[in-house]
């Protein structure tokens, strides 16, 4: 079995006018699930455009198990970047883009693909163009995960579609995961429903990684502290405050990294509660700070 | 999420409980093998790393064990075990909690031991 261990190295890339990309750097572990986060405009899109080898970047290199992946076939193949919405498919119908699939991905499983097909009945004589924004999203969903690629890219999977069709996914996500262990990187939005699937959290932040660690490390480190307004003022400030809220003279902090007082903290009789991982995800993607400092000071990243 | 609550606490550590949870009630009697890690994971809807995690905790406490090539097992003794440790983990989590939250209220322990002993009635 080949290594498939991706790693982006210090890459840059300017679309346009706008600087994209600015010194990426991040190990994806092998064999994991990764939800890939941030703010609309952070860069998540084009960091997947870019280790799908569809785009050069600028300055440094994207390599998969220590080979360059752009101009690189036997890798590129290897990869498959399911986008939310494949403009290069409009004019085709869903049989043939199924086809095409079939000759792209070396490990293509055509008798899955059918199967979901069938499955989420999305019909195949349509030109892809006249599909609803869900069936394109599941076209898109089919193809990465009959892909069967070692680096499977799902980018806003869940874009127009419906309650039950996500929870759908999320579980045949898990299922084929189980049977086929392979690298995913899924990018979303939608963080408050998926954040139970990421072993690996990558947070992006105006362009760059401002955090990658494991989810259940990155989760045993936050907290909240509630307790009244006066006493938490010392703490005010601190850049380990990712949110705070006030409710009369009550106020809750959520804090992440080290608590220095902990002791006195409980004895004064400030509530030390964790943080629901679909709250932490939602304040770090919320953040305007750069969370990296923490994160580095902490020794969480 | 299935059943799983969202109190914050680390999602291994719930999938730890409630394997724990069944092995006291005897859904899970000892010597009876346990769901693999992807089951689990289908069923509560999480990353099998994380239930692996939550299977991996119980075996270092020696509540389960490994058959190669099997599976996991619910390991002898395993119910005394779990009873014993959820009993020293009742006194934090219960009766710490019970005692601060009466005497905020302002119940005294002769009046919380009246109200407890109505309650076993």
């Amino acid at each position: 079995m080949l290594d498939y261990t991706l790693k982006c190295h210090q890459i840059y890339k300017k679309l346009g006018d706008t600087q994209a990309i600015h010194d990426a750097a991040v190990e994806f572990e092998p064999n994991a699930i990764h939800g890939l986060l941030g703010p609309s405009g952070a860069g998540k899109t084009t960091l997947l455009h870019l280790i799908s080898g569809q785009l050069i970047p600028d300055q440094g290199a994207v390599t998969a198990g220590g080979h360059p992946v752009h101009e690189n076939p036997g890798i590129v193949s290897r990869i498959c970047f399911a986008k939310a919405i494949e403009q290069a498919w409009s004019e085709y119908r869903v049989q043939d883009i199924m086809k095409f699939c079939s000759l792209l991905h070396p490990d293509w499983d055509a008798g899955f693909a059918a199967e979901m097909l069938d499955r989420f009945r999305v019909p195949l004589k349509p030109k892809y163009k006249h599909l609803s924004q869900g069936s394109q999203s599941l076209l898109s969903i089919i193809k990465g995960l009959a892909s069967r690629s070692p680096i499977t890219l799902l980018d806003e999977p869940t874009l127009g579609l419906d309650a039950e069709k996500r929870e759908a996914f999320y579980e045949l996500l898990l299922s084929d995961y189980s049977e086929h262990p392979r690298t995913i990187i899924l990018s979303t939005h939608l963080i408050d429903e998926s954040a139970d699937l990421f072993q690996y959290i990558t947070l992006m932040q105006q362009g760059t990684i401002a955090a990658h660690c494991e989810t259940d490390e990155l989760a045993g480190q936050a907290r909240y502290l509630q307790g009244s307004t006066e006493q938490l003022a010392p703490f005010l400030g601190d850049a380990r405050i990712l949110h705070q809220e006030s409710l009369g003279s009550v106020t809750r902090l959520a804090w992440l990294g080290s608590i220095d007082h902990e002791t006195y903290f409980r004895e004064q009789g400030i509530e030390i509660t964790p943080i629901p991982l679909q709250k932490l995800f939602v304040y770090l993607t919320r953040q305007e700070q750069q969370i990296s400092e923490v994160l580095a000071n902490e020794n969480i990243s | 999420m299935a059943m799983l609550s969202d109190d914050g606490r680390p999602i291994f550590q719930q999938v730890a409980e409630k394997m724990e949870d069944d092995i006291i009630e005897g859904r899970l009697p000892e010597q009876s093998q346990v769901p693999s890690t992807n089951q689990f994971a289908a069923f509560y809807r999480i990353n099998p790393a994380t239930a692996a995690k939550g299977v991996n905790l119980l075996v270092d406490q020696g509540i389960l064990y490994k058959k190669r090539g099997i599976g996991m097992f619910v390991a002898e003794g395993a119910r005394a075990a779990v009873l014993e440790k959820r009993k020293q983990q009742f006194y934090e989590q219960y009766v710490v909690a019970m005692v601060r939250e009466a005497a905020k209220l302002g119940i005294t322990t002769k009046q919380l031991v009246e109200m407890i002993m109505e309650g076993d009635a």
